[in-house]
């Protein structure tokens, strides 16, 4: 990395005519960090594609600096930090001295402020001579600015800036102080000695964001799977992080949010008096009126997309996931450059043949009318070792592909949550119209023996048909976790706290179910 | 009206003397380096968008009735709180002048009197000058230039309009003006001291959690904001943790919507060598500072090493509640703030941002909470976020009915533990206040802290299962 290290000594005094003199305090800048380390957080509840200009999750940047600190007090002015900061986030470590005070401003430099930070002094006023391009030039102080217009006091008297349809433009002497083009961090130190130090500057930054994206092979006999997962990386800051250490953090934190001071720019508007004339209704060739500046800023959205799919070769098992307090920290193992509003892939887990127990599954409501419904595919895996899994897997999206001997075939596209070791993940593995469902309410076969509108007073039947030539687990949940349903026999258990009918149907066979709710 | 008013001052002017050439130009406002107006300025901030101003100026009065206009208070400044105070004189009344100068308010003003005109041959660049009296300024300005009337730039030519003053009355920026009848004359100190919206404070904390030694590392932070429009040079800066103005009746009641996720703090009762004003506790900055506009400045006013802190869990469920699948308990960090935990100081309102080692001992951030104002000596338990490894799921067993209006409920929680460490888990049974509520059987002794809740504290045995089971008897 380059270090770029300005050292600017600025007596406080030879600003301007400044009313009480300051004591001296040299300026410090450092421009770039040397080492950046970027902890990627997701967003609570982000799904789907990623939008460059609205990722919902965070970072937390840790930067490294080198510093030449002068003996005695100064500011350092820390540049090139991400634009989305929190500035009342940032630490600092390492100055000798401690930090006195840290400073965010966000006053920038644009036309309406260095008119506003030159009020009331001089600058120079120039006319074009349209016809020979002959420059006049003249001292001018400006009396009022930027807004609503600009009045100059000149050696004639007092004006109005480009009201007289001349050619006029200004100059300043210098960037008024305390204006930047971009918003500063600052911090206020004292050191006891002229030394050489390392900074540790560390902030949470918005406009992050990552994902898991899941992707899964069914093995031909259908019993395993390969299971892949991409972290999905973006970054919609104008700032690049090159050679960074990456973690990706998965689990829920509690964010607050924290009002920023917005950094503004207002725009220059040139107002002058009214300027209608005695043929101002006619059709004419308009006359400079009174013009314009406005400052845009326009985005440029430039990141290379990828070839998402089909993915290349997957690299090398990334390693297992640390914890960091309740959470979990994936650490991307070689450094790495994350670009500017840009997103990046890199391998998160791999796990190779992974037994899964296909099952068939459909949620009812009891009394739901249903007339051969179709039921959907799922690919049960318990998340341990002995099931060959064992990881914790972060909340992502699914894909899950066939691999048969003329290529790959997708199956189904579903999500997952947050999944840790132990618990059962559900692989969504498409829709069976094959096995269907059909659920009717009968009259009660004990009729009046409770009252109505009581649990257990009313009936109903459910009936599923397997149409494939392979026996198939189907899994009916009814009802809400906790709802009472009766069934004779242990016909129903519950499952997650729901009760659920799980017949074995046989090829091309039919199961029924009568309950009561 | 108020053209004729202007006119017949302007002929007053014309006929008067030329004293009003040597008017003032309004000082440069807004640029800290700047030859700022404020003299010795002095501010007190507090929580809630209030800031009291105090500002001692050197005024040079004249004898009599006097008009003193003070340039460069805040921009957001509330008129009607404004008090100045200044030896031998007394205050006739206090304006606050929003009439500003401008390209039209400058011509406006002009009407009646006579202006130069530069005229450029747009050819050669000659320039042949005019005095011209201002007619009127409506949609278009009409002049009198050596007994005709014409239209200003009615051909499009460029023509300069040169005034040979700036009108009294008009400001560059809002501008408080004070009329004094001063009994003598002589420069002295004034006092002018007003209340501002647009500057704010608050705390942010950094803890630096370590599980392995149970303590945490926590440094304070007080967070200023300008945003006033303003900026204050070379101020005494004083911060105050309270809120005033206790009766601000604004219709919404007590309505708070409770958040997802609360920190709960149970108040202490050690008194901290804090300066105090009433209840109000007072963080003084060590030196004066200058408050930049749009300036976000923090100053540290604590750092504790080794404080007691604990890392703990916590799952709340509603009445009735039950879930398909678990749902995560909260990561509670509790730490205390009395003196004997380390930490020894009330705390201001602010967020607390929660950092641990990772296993390369770098802090990472594991997220964060917003305390209310806390004394010292008070317990805190800040939720930080929801733990990946440990889930509890709530599951209403059974609800059969007794009678007309009671319910016998039977729960089951299912706690799960994935850590390698066994951990403890509150299990809090909200919603019991609904009526007569009575635990008929349960697998583990609760702690019922008030009506409306249960309490359970359960281990988890590491990369284990524990549940519990309660049977509720509710009578409505």
């Amino acid at each position: 990395m380059r270090l770029w290290l300005l050292l600017t000594l600025l007596a406080g005094v030879s600003l301007s005519g400044g009313a009480e003199a300051q004591t001296r305090t040299a300026i410090v800048t450092s421009s770039a960090p040397d080492h950046v380390a970027l902890t990627v957080y997701r967003s609570p509840y982000g799904k789907g594609a990623m939008n460059l200009r609205y990722l919902g999750g965070f970072a937390l940047v840790t930067e490294t600096r080198r510093v030449r600190l002068p003996r005695g007090s100064a500011v350092l002015r820390f540049e090139g930090v991400a634009e989305g900061i929190v500035p009342v986030s940032a630490i600092v470590d390492g100055l000798p001295g401690g930090t006195i005070e840290k400073n965010r401003d966000a006053r920038l430099l644009s036309p309406a402020s260095l008119v506003d930070g030159t009020l009331g002094r001089e600058v120079t006023l120039t006319r074009t001579d349209k016809a020979s391009g002959k420059l006049v030039s003249e001292p001018a102080t400006i009396v009022v600015g930027p807004t609503p217009g600009v009045i100059l006091r000149t050696t004639a008297g007092i004006e109005a800036l480009r009201c007289s349809g001349l050619a006029e433009r200004l100059n300043f002497a210098r960037v008024p102080a305390s204006l930047s083009s971009k918003p500063v961090l600052s911090v206020t130190t004292t050191s006891p000695t002229a030394r050489t130090v390392t900074v540790r500057l560390s902030y949470l930054s918005s406009g992050f964001d990552w994902r898991a994206s899941y992707v899964t092979s069914l093995a031909a006999d259908g019993r395993t799977v390969d299971l892949f997962a991409w972290l999905t990386l973006a970054n919609g800051n104008p700032e690049i992080f090159s050679n960074a250490d990456v973690q990706a953090v998965a689990g829920r934190l509690n964010r607050v949010a924290v009002p920023a001071i917005p950094a503004t720019a207002g725009a220059l508007r040139l107002v002058c008096y009214p300027l209608g004339t005695t043929t101002s209704d006619l059709r004419q060739k308009q006359f400079e009126l009174a013009e314009e500046i406005v400052v845009t800023g326009s985005r440029v959205m430039e990141f290379a997309l990828s070839a998402p799919v089909p993915a290349p070769p997957p690299p090398p098992p990334p390693p297992p996931p640390e914890d960091l307090g309740d959470l979990k920290l994936y650490r991307v193992p070689m450094p790495t450059t994350v670009a500017a509003r840009g997103q990046k892939q890199v391998a998160l887990i791999v796990q190779k043949a992974v037994p899964v127990e296909r099952r068939y599954r459909r949620a009812v409501y009891p009394g739901q009318q249903l007339d051969g419904v179709p039921t959907s595919i799922v690919l049960v895996l318990k998340n341990d070792e002995q099931h060959g899994l064992g990881v914790p897997l972060p909340a992502g999206s699914t894909a899950l592909y066939a691999e048969q001997a003329d290529g790959r075939l997708l199956l189904g596209l579903g999500t997952i949550g947050d999944r840790t070791i132990g618990e059962t993940v559900r692989l969504a593995a498409g829709v069976s119209s094959r096995v269907t469902l059909t659920q009717a309410v009968v009259v009660p076969s004990q009729p009046g023996a409770l009252a109505s509108g009581t649990a257990g007073s009313h009936e109903a039947i459910v009936t599923a048909s397997n149409g494939n030539s392979f026996p198939v687990m189907l899994d009916v949940a009814i009802g809400a976790a906790g709802q009472a349903i009766e069934a004779d026999g242990d016909e129903v258990n519950l499952i997650d706290g729901i009760s659920t009918w799980s017949p074995l149907l046989p090829p091309g066979g039919k199961a029924v179910l009568r309950y009561r709710y | 009206m108020r053209d004729n008013i202007w006119r017949a001052y302007g002929l007053a002017m014309l006929l008067g003397s030329t004293a009003a050439s040597a008017q003032q130009l309004p000082p440069p406002a807004g640029s800290p380096t700047g030859g700022s107006a404020q003299g010795d300025v002095s501010v007190t901030i507090y929580n809630n968008d209030i800031a009291l101003v105090q500002d001692v100026r050197s005024l040079a009065l004249a004898d009599g009735r006097v008009r003193q206009s003070f340039p460069d208070v805040s921009a957001s400044i509330r008129p009607e709180t404004v008090s100045l105070t200044v030896p031998d004189a007394a205050i006739v009344e206090q304006n606050f002048d929003y009439d500003l100068l401008s390209p039209s308010s400058l011509m406006e003003k002009a009407v009646g009197e006579t202006i130069t005109l530069v005229r450029t041959n747009p050819a050669t660049g000659a320039e042949t000058r005019d005095r011209a009296k201002v007619l009127a300024v409506n949609g278009g300005v009409v002049i009198e230039v050596n007994g005709h009337v014409e239209v200003l730039r009615d051909d499009g030519l460029p023509v300069r309009a040169i005034f040979d003053r700036v009108p009294d009355a008009l400001r560059a920026r809002p501008t408080l003006s004070v009329t004094l009848a001063s009994t003598r004359a002589g420069s002295r100190p004034a006092t002018l001291s007003y209340l501002s919206r647009g500057l704010g404070w608050s705390a942010d904390y950094v803890a630096l959690f370590d599980d392995k030694s149970g303590t945490a590392d926590v440094q304070g932070w007080v967070t200023l904001k300008n945003t006033s429009g303003t900026t204050f040079g070379n101020a005494r800066t004083l911060l105050v943790a309270g809120e005033v103005g206790s009766t601000d009746d604004d219709g919404n009641g007590n309505y708070t919507p409770r958040r997802r996720r609360m920190t709960t703090t149970l108040p202490g009762t050690e008194s901290t060598a804090r300066g105090q004003l009433g209840d109000f506790y007072l963080y003084p900055l060590a030196e004066r500072t200058t408050i930049a506009d749009k300036q976000t400045k923090q100053v540290s006013f604590l750092d504790a090493k080794g404080v007691a802190a604990s890392a703990g869990y916590r799952f709340e469920n509603g009445w009735l509640g039950s879930s398909d699948e678990p749902r995560s308990a909260q990561s509670v960090l509790r730490f205390s703030n009395s003196g004997a935990a380390g930490l020894g100081d009330a705390l201001p309102a602010g967020v607390v941002r929660v950092y641990v080692r990772d296993a390369r001992g770098q802090p990472q951030f594991t997220g964060e909470n917003r305390i209310e104002h806390t004394p010292q000596g008070s317990t805190i338990a800040l939720p930080t976020g929801d733990a990946f490894d440990v889930k509890v799921r709530p599951t209403t067993v059974s609800r059969t009915r007794q009678g007309d209006s009671r319910w016998r409920t039977a729960m089951r929680y299912t706690l799960t533990n994935a850590r390698g460490r066994p951990v403890t888990v509150e299990l809090v049974q909200g919603g019991l206040d609904g009526g007569d509520v009575r635990v008929v059987a349960d697998s583990a002794k609760g702690e019922r802290r008030d009506a409306g809740t249960m309490t359970w504290q359960v281990a988890v045995p590491a990369n284990g299962t524990a549940t519990v089971t309660v049977t509720f008897d509710t009578r409505y």
